[in-house]
């Protein structure tokens, strides 16, 4: 199974997937002028990832700031995503990590998780 | 009365089970009518099962699609409302921001890009009609003693006090604020060089009246020196700017802890 990294930039997040672990981790700001394009290889990589016979495992840890529109409405997709996997048995878990100083990002955090029912967690670190 | 299928059935059964009709040609006849009719029920009877399954497949896309089409909006009045506080985070960011990248981060007060944009402001209403403005550049006397002699914290702590005097109890369009390292500027807008001097000559005067306290219990007196300029119709905002400057040179050279004046051009040309 393949790894999946993307570097930042300016407008998009840092994502690194293994395909080994099943570990997903996206870092940083989210407004691409692309969404599709961006998300699309996430969305992508989930699909394949999960439809291999030897991985049903994934983990996404996320630790992000600011999401314009498009990028929420990627997210939902993600998770909607997970949501199908979990409910077929597949072992999904996903950690939103937000920074203390600003809360409103865990409220945001908390907000993506209500309509899910796979493990998601939203932990508040100091930086 | 008419009779009932049943009865009719019972009745043609009978006819078809007779021998004696057996080969009559009423009854093959009746028998080729029976076996047709009962294709064709049998036809209806698979006509109507394919219809209602075919009405029970529309009803159900229908009841699906209606409850797709609720569930996106749904999740469109979500996402809206996630995308508007990520906005509203963001706005609040750039506030933050903006009031950072415009406030000195020691003093508080407005720093030399708020000033230059303030002064760039003055300078267009006077164009426009409105009185001239005054600049007053200030600057602490000896500052470099004061660091010297009692550290950078001190000197810092010095500054905020300084900034303190020289911003409190002004004209609400006046402004005052750091320049750079112990260089204060004000700009004091509809107001004359004699007004602008008896308010700078007062600062002067707080600021020499400071009680403050070195950290190993020194009393720390500071100055200051100052060069006010009166802003002229046409000059550029630079050009009064350099006049503060040098009236500021004079004063420095004059001795220190006093206010000096640029001459305006009337001045000048009264003097002449």
């Amino acid at each position: 199974m393949h790894d999946l990294h993307i570097p930042p930039t300016p407008s998009t997040p840092q994502i690194i997937a293994r395909g080994e672990t099943g570990q997903m981790h996206i870092k940083g700001d989210a407004y691409p002028e692309n969404a599709h394009d961006l998300f699309g290889k996430i969305i992508d990589w989930i699909e394949r990832h999960l439809a291999s016979a030897s991985a049903q495992v994934l983990h996404m840890e996320l630790e992000l700031v600011y999401l314009n529109t498009s990028s929420v409405r990627a997210m939902m997709d993600i998770f909607d995503e997970l949501e199908v996997a979990h409910a077929r048995g597949d072992d999904i878990s996903v950690v939103w990590y937000f920074d203390i100083a600003n809360s409103r990002a865990g409220d945001l955090a908390q907000e993506f998780k209500e309509d899910y029912t796979f493990p998601f967690q939203v932990i508040g670190r100091a930086k | 009365m008419k009779p009932s299928s049943a009865d009719i059935e019972r009745r043609v059964r009978e006819i078809l089970d007779d021998p004696a009709q057996a080969d009559t040609q009423l009854g093959t006849t009746l028998r080729d009518l029976w076996a047709l009719y009962k294709k064709h029920l049998q036809r209806t009877d698979r006509i109507v099962h394919l219809s209602d399954a075919y009405q029970a497949m529309a009803l159900d896309h229908q009841r699906t699609a209606a409850e797709r089409s609720r569930k996106q909006l749904r999740r469109l009045g979500r996402i809206l409302l996630i995308s508007d506080r990520y906005q509203a985070m963001l706005r609040e960011a750039n506030a933050r921001l903006d009031s950072i990248s415009y406030h000195d981060g020691l003093t508080g007060i407005p720093n030399r890009r708020a000033l230059d944009e303030i002064l760039e402001r003055a300078a267009v209403h006077v164009e426009e009609g409105q009185p001239s403005f005054v600049l007053a550049m200030l600057d602490v006397d000896y500052f470099k003693q004061v660091n010297d002699a009692h550290g950078h914290e001190t000197g810092d702590r010095v500054l905020v006090e300084l900034a303190n005097v020289l911003a409190k109890d002004i004209r609400g369009h006046d402004v005052c604020g750091r320049w750079g390292g112990e260089e204060f500027l004000m700009i004091l807008p509809q107001t004359t060089l004699s007004a602008a001097t008896s308010l700078v000559a007062r600062k002067a005067e707080q600021v020499r009246n400071l009680n403050m306290i070195a950290p190993n219990g020194q009393p720390i007196a500071v100055t200051i020196s100052a060069g006010l300029a009166q802003h002229v119709v046409g000059d550029p905002p630079n050009q009064t700017l350099r006049r503060a400057d040098a009236a500021l040179y004079l004063a420095k050279r004059q001795g220190r802890n006093r206010v000096a004046l640029s001459e305006t051009p009337e001045t000048r040309c009264s003097s002449a």
